[in-house]
């Protein structure tokens, strides 16, 4: 295993793979910086030019621009008060603030070295979890990766949204998408309509960029005006910051495990994982409760260490057992796929160079998108600041252009327009999208699990001991999917409630 | 419980609609070929149902403020009847590039689509568009036509695209030697 470890450093150390990485590191600094536009639209767009690479680079490139997107949303978290991405929502709360004391610099230092000690610390995690996965993952056979796959999707598909039924007829979407084109077994053709496009199936790429980009540059053209304000002042105090990043390093560290764990959990992921850092820190750190929201660093620290933590933690179930838990980590198993690796035991045995490379991917690409950052803030913060009207048309350019590269048919774009109409109306209707891509890129591996499943064991592959465990996982994790849905509706009425009796009120006393 | 006009209902019989059609295809086929389909069409069609339930009968419509958990949330500041002009707006352009596409070809398409767009939607000035159309064009022949050959599909009236990259290929493709 070391020696793999050894041979995938060296793998990594070739000057084109470097260079891809470094490719990636700064599409995703840039890409985290622009409010609206994230990790996960850079991702679709970069997925098609991965198909020429070899598989040591496209996960150089891949990784790279996922693993600092949380660093540099950071930028207008902390200038703006505006979330990079939605990774960065509880930083505005104690950075903005600093950064109107005029202390945005020491906010950006300690900001970037928590999300320094996270994104490394997180890698670990991952590399040091290979030897006591791979005994579990070989003892798995198709029937319960059959059912992990079920598990992920209605995980993600209760947990991603305040709707688990819309999140889970979204995720049996994506798996019908997913079927469309021939079936392997029996050579049957699903659902083309006489289209000899859709006979190997919907690709990828143009599904992934209509449901995420194009909806995204949609929204921020009917939000009309430039994203961000001008920052006012340049940068003081970034050393400071740092200095207290060491100084709080148990509870950088500590906020580092919040986001392993919260990456590893399908369906959490980017948009909580700063908020349970956060209120970590506040149940934990000595004064928070006076302190916090006022612009104090440690609630800055907590939030980025844990949000550069998750992508280690997310990588855990999408390499060793296919079960991505966000979208992003579903565009990741694509594209293992279009390289032809299979999630799983291949990727602990065979394969493990690769997965060894991902993750000197994951550690060095946070050492280049820190650096980076410290040196590059100011320039970032004014890519924040573009105005949306030359975004767009750019942004829609490169979306038509990546897209035709899935099978460079029109049915690509023909596919891409499809999916943008239905990705800005399920935004909208507040139909959660991640379920539908985790659908898509699942299906054909979890049809071919059950065909497996059904022909080597019949109906008694249900009784198996760890399918029986993962079938109780899925039960649990509807009920509280849905039981914590309706106390959240229950605390938005009461909330609703307050505010109307509180205005009646007003009202009486005018 | 009163039925409430809803938009987002529309949408919920719109899936209903496709599941629907999707499952009654599947009749046809073999047993093997529809098992996963039906496995899948047939719950998610009992879910549709409920779904509409909700969404017609539900006291408001909480989940379309709260449901981008995964997601940044939806900007709902922007009154409806602007988001829907702003939307079919945007959506022109998008629709209009694919049939400028499919009429004339990528090549004079990308910074025809560039040029009106930054004239006419964005009231940027001519030197912001002309220079913002030759650098794509510029990046667009160098990354995809000489570096990843990419073969463009050819528009229905093909002459000016084919007379590009024949001249592309006349002078230029040395340059790289990929």
């Amino acid at each position: 295993m070391w020696e793999a470890a050894t041979v995938a450093f060296e793998n990594l150390l070739v000057p084109t793979r470097l260079l891809y990485l470094f490719i990636g590191v700064f599409m995703g600094l840039a890409l985290g910086a622009i409010p609206g536009l994230g990790g996960l639209v850079g991702l679709a767009i970069l997925l098609p030019f991965t198909f020429d690479m070899d598989s040591f680079e496209a996960f150089a490139i891949m990784i790279g621009l996922i693993s600092v997107t949380s660093t540099s949303d950071t930028i207008p978290s902390v200038l703006f008060g505006v979330p990079g991405t939605s990774a960065s929502q509880a930083t505005i709360l104690d950075g903005h603030p600093m950064a109107k004391k005029g202390e945005a610099g020491r906010a950006f230092g300690g900001a970037y070295m928590a999300s320094l000690i996270g994104g490394v610390f997180g890698s670990l995690v991952l590399a040091l979890s290979i030897p006591v996965l791979r005994p579990i993952v070989l003892a798995f056979g198709s029937p319960e990766f059959f059912m992990l796959g079920f598990l992920g999707i209605s995980m993600v598909a209760v947990l991603s949204g305040n709707a688990p039924v819309k999140g889970l007829i979204a995720g049996a979407l994506g798996l019908c998408v997913g079927m469309v084109g021939m079936d392997p077994q029996t050579g049957v053709l699903r659902w083309v309509f006489g289209q000899l496009y859709l006979w190997d199936g919907v690709p990828l790429v143009p599904v992934a960029l209509g449901i995420f980009a194009i909806p995204e540059i949609v929204d921020l053209t009917i939000r009309g005006t430039r994203i961000a304000d001008v920052p006012k002042e340049r940068l003081v105090g970034v050393l400071s910051g740092i200095r207290d990043t060491f100084r709080n390093w148990f509870l950088v560290v500590r906020c580092g495990v919040v986001g392993v764990f919260v990456g590893a959990i399908p369906g959490l992921g980017a948009s909580v994982v700063d908020w349970f850092a956060y209120g970590h820190a506040i149940q934990t750190e000595k004064g928070a409760n006076e302190t916090f929201g006022t612009g104090d660093v440690r609630g800055v620290l907590a939030p980025e260490a844990a949000n550069n933590a998750k992508e280690g933690g997310a990588l855990i179930p999408t390499i060793a057992f296919g079960v991505p838990g966000s979208a992003s980590m579903a565009l990741l198993l694509g594209a293992m796929t279009i390289q032809g690796l299979t999630p799983g035991s291949a990727m602990l045995t065979k394969d493990l160079a690769v997965t060894y490379t991902m993750i000197w991917s994951l550690a060095v690409a946070n050492i280049f998108g820190t650096v980076l950052c410290m040196l590059l803030t100011n320039t970032l913060a004014k890519i924040a600041m573009v105005r949306i009207n030359l975004l767009t048309p750019l942004v829609v350019v490169i979306v038509f252009l990546a897209s035709f590269q899935a099978t460079r048919h029109y049915g690509d774009l023909w596919s891409l327009l499809f999916f943008s109409l239905l990705g800005w109306l399920m935004k909208r209707f507040g139909w959660p999208r991640p379920p539908l891509i985790l659908g898509l890129v699942l299906s054909g591996i979890i049809e071919n699990y059950l065909f497996i499943s059904v022909s080597r064991y019949g109906a008694a592959w249900m009784a198996r001991p760890i399918v029986m465990i993962v079938a109780v996982l899925i039960v649990v994790s509807l009920y509280y999917g849905v039981r914590n849905a309706r106390k959240q509706r229950e605390l938005q009425q009461e909330r609703d409630a307050q505010v109307e009796h509180e205005g009646s009120g007003d009202t009486d006393e005018a | 419980m009163k039925l409430r006009a809803n938009p987002g209902a529309l949408f919920t019989v719109f899936i209903l609609i496709l599941m629907i059609g999707l499952v009654m295809t599947a009749k046809q086929w073999q047993f093997q070929a529809r098992l996963f389909p039906w496995s899948i069409g047939i719950p998610t069609m009992l879910l549709c149902f409920l779904q509409l339930g909700m969404d017609l009968f539900r006291n408001r419509n909480e989940d379309e403020d709260l449901a981008g958990v995964m997601d940044l949330p939806v900007d709902r500041s922007v009154p409806v009847r602007v988001v829907i002009q702003r939307a079919v707006n945007i959506f022109s352009w998008i629709f209009g590039l694919y049939a400028s596409i499919w009429i004339i070809g990528f090549i004079l398409s990308v910074p025809l689509f560039l040029l009106l767009y930054l004239r006419i939607q964005a009231g940027e000035s001519w030197k912001v568009a002309v220079t913002y159309m030759v650098v794509m064009m510029v990046f667009m022949v160098g990354v995809f036509e000489m570096v990843l050959h990419i073969p463009w599909p050819p528009g229905l009236i093909n002459g000016p695209q084919a007379f590009i990259l024949g001249l592309v290929e006349q002078h230029l493709s040395s340059l790289v030697p990929i």
